[in-house]
């Protein structure tokens, strides 16, 4: 047994011994402060279950964008040192060599879909949001949900050695094709492994504990068809994640097996492995392709779908006017849903995988286009005609709902296959990334952070310095993400160390250099967001309102932060819709979920039902 | 009701702003899709010939520094790899920067050298592409530009749309915003153009995808070259049938980092790799295949003009990738045969003619390693050998 040998002691035994520790201490807090360790640590109320996700995902962005920062030094100043990496990775050469380059890339992607995307969105804000939308009491399974949260320290811990293992870390991408990830002699791939396979139990847990608590839990009156839009996103995220995860939890347990138990599932015949050895197994290599894909196709619209329905939320409150087609816009989210899981193979067109499938998978494609196309429409009309009140949520939304219209059709540049061979892995690929998750997603984030903050906390976060982060981020984004289409598809490849060897890319360095300003910028940017977020936790102006932003839906029936385990003070009944703004009948321009009928609205609801 | 609108009477006037910015950006997405990125139309004399350097009007002469009239644009080159390799027109010469780096271009200045009137000399890339050399790839950028144009469009009247609304909808005390929760019309609209446009698209591309991945030129077909590609970490090795038409012969001709073709054909390739996926990139003829282990992955391509063109490997393989290019050298004709008789007589002497060598050699080792392990020709999924 590989796991027992002398020489991999340190690379297999020190992760589970600090996980063992952590257990230990963990027990040591239980038995001398038990209430700290009930209400801090193993906490069942799924408030503080969120905001552990928020914080633990915000430091983890840190350690993401500083890697991202990495990523860029190199494309602007190749084979020079990265200040600080040194120090901070234990790197001699500070991040300049093309291993270290590899580590970067992979391991920015990995942390910031794994630690930080996913966990903010369906940990965080789900978590915190969606039991006080529906007018629940806490989650549906206490314990599951401290279980998720906790599932994840296991994942950081793997992932964080990864860096220091002999052997160098994880360098095979996010995507960690084989055999390339069974080749990498060093262990940070091994504990890559185990990061991915431990985040993967969170999911499932997590998404287990949202199908039921949205299914069975919701307040009297709350219809499916009265959610919010944000319990709605979650919803049906959650089961894209319990469909999904499990197909990457076994992806990723036969890769450990290939690497560490001499399975075969992705190894080829005839591989060479060395001079000498030749390694010949009766496995497909693009196997791995398929199932990874099957997951994380259906993940990047987890990366974004639960933004979408947040930003639906804040958009509607923002713009004082119901959100244009409610219903459009849940069957749009179903229909992204459905289509996710039977275009996984685009990201393949290339690969080796019979061009016939790829056409198949093309028209998918283009199809998954038109329900993001419909939820793009329904935002500009809920603006049109609108009534939009100067708030950060309100930036926030705008930014994501323009960036949203970039991402979205740069994805049909790829989806038609002819064009993606010329830039499948290449930058116009990054730049779709990143329009989909940081233009569209992070800046759905940073919105839902600066709204849903009062009731986290019971303060506000700084105005000035919000509106400071946002501009910023919000131009600096621009400079840094939308040349990568033009150079991308110029013919920059993406994960290249010095792609400058290229004769043909040379001319790309001044472009490159500005890109990398604007994101060390970027990247300074978010310093103001993580000052304001830990300084108004404070000393922010308190929030004693229930409703600070006059809302409509139920989280705003609660008291600021909401009380203890158990969240409402009031019975909270549902009586209408989730976004009844504007109504000219009544007498303010909202009228909450939890408001209850007046009498003229009862006449007419009786009226109707006779 | 109380009916909304922050100001009714400026409405109009941003509209209309609105609807220049629209012609405005239109205007600018013809000029940026349409400009050449570089205007370099010159050729060479043809009878230049292989290996040849030039006599620039300064005197200098090429391989070494020199400037070249272009149009009516001085431009300073400057050789940068090794002296010799055959260059034979003026926009290879400059848009090869594998072999030249243009220095500096500047106003009209002396004449550099003559000009081979009336030759044939292609619009470099333009603002998104690089040139394109291969038949089917000038109906991958009209597709690419016509995606450009569709896109360009969407994306003008809905960020035009949503300019105008941010612009036009901020909150005024005491109104209120239009109520409407939605409009089946226009949903069913909205819903039903993309979706024709979106359809359109697919069915566009479908046979272009078929003749680029599909439609595999058959072996020993009149006019198609056959080549082989073995990838490794972090070398591209090529091999090409010897005099005798055959490959694993004693006369096959390998290479490492250099794959040469003739002009004119149709380049039939079939790619394996020894160790984990690289990814043949040829951004000139917009070829990209991954190679990938236990296949043997057939791709193609044609070429219509001699020169030297940059090949990437676009998919991560580890430690060097990033520094795992090649080149493919395409010749005349005439040259070419040349060439491979030469070649191929001299690896016939070197494996003193026995087929299927276990040769010493580095990248030798490749080609034994290849023809001891047999893989049928197919993509992932596929039955049918080809
Ligand atoms: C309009 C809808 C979309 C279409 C048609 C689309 C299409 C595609 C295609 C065809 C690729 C593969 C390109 C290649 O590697 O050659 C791709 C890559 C990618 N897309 Fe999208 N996409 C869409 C929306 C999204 C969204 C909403 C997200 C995430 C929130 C997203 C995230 C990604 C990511 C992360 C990759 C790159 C994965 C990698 O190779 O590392 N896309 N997209
Ligand atoms: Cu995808
Ligand atoms: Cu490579």
């Amino acid at each position: 047994m590989q796991l027992m040998e002398a020489t991999d002691f340190n690379v297999t035994t020190t992760p589970w011994l600090v996980i063992l520790g952590l257990c230990v201490v963990m027990a040591l807090v239980r038995l001398i402060a038990p209430k700290f360790y009930s209400h801090y640590l193993w906490s069942g109320d799924h408030k503080m279950i969120g905001k552990q996700f928020l914080v633990s995902s915000l430091l983890w962005a840190v350690v993401g964008g500083a890697l991202a920062l990495g990523v860029r030094w190199q494309l602007a100043w190749p084979g020079t040192e990265v200040p600080g990496f040194k120090q901070l990775f234990n790197w001699a050469d500070g991040g300049a060599a093309p291993e270290h380059y590899n580590v970067m890339f992979t391991m920015h992607a990995s942390v910031m879909i794994f630690f930080v995307i996913i966990p903010l969105l369906v940990g965080a804000f789900g978590n915190f949001v969606v039991p006080l939308q529906l007018g629940a009491q806490d989650m549906a399974f206490p314990f599951l949900n401290a279980l998720s949260y906790w599932l994840m320290w296991p994942a950081f811990v793997f992932m964080a050695f990864s860096f220091y293992v002999p052997g160098d870390g994880a360098g095979a991408g996010w995507t960690s094709y084989p055999p390339l990830s069974e080749t990498m002699l060093g262990d940070g791939q091994t504990l890559w492994c185990m990061g991915v396979w431990f985040v993967g139990w969170s999911s499932i847990c997590g998404s287990v504990n949202y199908i039921t608590t949205i299914v069975k839990m919701r307040a009297k009156g709350m219809q499916l068809f009265r959610m919010p839009l944000t319990a709605w996103s979650i919803l049906i995220t959650s089961i894209l994640v319990l469909c999904a995860t499990p197909v990457l939890g076994s992806a990723v347990t036969m890769l450990l097996m290939d690497r560490e138990f001499g399975t075969s599932f992705f190894v080829p015949a005839a591989r060479v492995v060395s001079e000498t050895a030749q390694a010949t197994g009766t496995g497909q290599v693009i196997l791995w392709q398929h199932l990874f894909w099957f997951y994380s196709h259906p993940a990047v619209y987890i990366l974004v779908l639960p933004a979408m329905g947040m930003v639906s939320d804040m958009l509607a409150n923002a713009c004082r006017k119901p959100i244009f087609g409610y219903r459009p816009m849940v069957y749009s989210m179903a229909g992204i849903a459905f289509l996710g899981f039977i275009v996984w193979g685009h990201h393949m067109f290339q690969s080796g995988m019979n061009p016939a499938l790829g056409r198949t998978f093309m028209i998918a494609t283009m199809m998954i286009a038109l329900p993001s196309a419909v939820k793009t429409f329904n935002w500009l009309a809920t603006i049109y005609r609108s009534q939009m009140k100067l708030e950060v949520h309100t930036l926030c939304s705008l930014a994501f709902v323009s960036m949203w219209i970039i991402g979205g059709l740069s994805g049909i540049f790829m989806a038609a296959t002819p064009v993606d061979i010329q830039i499948h892995d290449t930058y116009a690929i990054v730049a779709h990334i990143h329009y989909v998750v940081f233009g569209s997603t992070l800046f759905g984030v940073f919105g839902s952070i600066y709204y849903w903050y009062p009731k986290m906390f019971g303060r506000f976060m700084n105005k000035p310095m919000a509106y400071t982060h946002i501009i910023i981020t919000f131009i600096a984004f621009q400079v840094t993400f939308f040349p990568m289409h033009v150079v991308g598809s110029r013919g920059m490849l993406r994960r290249t160390a010095d792609p400058y060897f290229y004769g043909n890319l040379q001319g790309m360095l001044p472009v490159n250099q500005l890109m990398t300003v604007a994101a060390l910028i970027l990247g300074a940017a978010q310093l103001i967001l993580a000052v304001n977020f830990f300084w108004s936790m404070f000393a922010g102006k308190v929030c004693t309102e229930r409703n600070p932003w006059k809302a409509t839906t139920m989280e705003w029936n609660t008291p600021t932060p909401p009380v203890g385990h158990g969240n409402f003070d009031v019975i909270p009944v549902a009586y209408r819709g989730p976004y009844e703004y504007a109504d000219p009948a009544a007498p303010e321009d909202f009228t909450p979920q939890f408001q209850p009928l007046t009498s003229a609205e009862k006449a007419q609801g009786q009226a109707r039902a006779h | 009701m109380a009916q909304s609108n922050a100001t009714p009477t400026s409405r109009p006037v941003l509209l209309v702003l609105a609807l220049a910015l629209v012609v405005l950006l239109c205007y600018g997405m013809r000029v940026a899709f349409e400009k050449p990125s570089t205007a370099l139309k010159l050729a060479l004399p043809a009878s230049a010939g292989v290996n040849a350097t030039f006599t620039l009007e300064d005197g200098s002469r090429m391989p070494g520094t020199g400037n070249l009239l272009v149009d009516d644009e001085l431009v300073a080159v400057q050789r940068i790899t090794a002296e010799g390799s055959p260059v034979n027109s003026g926009i290879l010469l400059l848009t090869n920067q594998h072999t030249f780096k243009v220095l500096e271009r500047g106003a009209a200045g002396t004449k550099a050298v003559d000009h081979a009137a009336g030759a044939a000399v292609k619009e470099p890339g333009t603002l998104f592409f690089p040139e394109n050399f291969a038949s089917f790839g000038d109906a991958v950028d009209e597709l690419f530009y016509l995606i450009l144009w569709i896109t360009g469009i969407a994306f003008i009247l809905t960020e035009g749309f949503f300019l105008f609304c941010l612009f036009s909808f901020w909150g005024k005390p005491g109104m209120r915003a239009a109520h409407t929760h939605g409009n089946h019309k226009l949903e069913l609209i909205w819903t039903l153009i993309p979706a024709v446009i979106l359809v359109a698209i697919a069915l566009l591309q479908a046979g272009m995808w078929k003749s680029m991945k599909m439609e595999i030129p058959e072996a020993g077909a009149p006019n198609v070259f056959e080549a082989q590609v073995a990838a490794k970490q972090f070398e591209w090795n090529f091999r090409l049938a010897g005099s005798d038409g055959k490959f694993a012969t004693a006369d096959d001709v390998p290479a490492v980092g250099e794959l040469h073709v003739p002009v004119g054909r149709k380049v039939r390739i079939v790619q394996r790799s020894m160790d984990v996926i690289h990814s043949f990139f040829l951004p000139n003829y917009r070829v990209k295949q991954d190679v990938v282990p236990g296949l043997a992955v057939p791709v193609w391509f044609d070429t219509s003009r001699a020169g030297r063109f940059p090949i990437m490997c676009a998919e991560l393989c580890g430690l060097g990738h990033t520094k795992m290019g090649a080149t493919l050298v395409v010749h005349e004709v005439a040259e070419f045969e040349l060439w491979l008789k030469a070649e191929s007589t001299k690896w016939a002497s070197e494996n003193d003619g026995i087929d299927r060598p276990d040769w010493s050699g580095a990248s030798s080792k490749v080609w034994w390693w290849w023809d001891q392990n047999d893989v049928a020709v197919h993509y992932q999924g596929e039955t049918t050998n080809r």
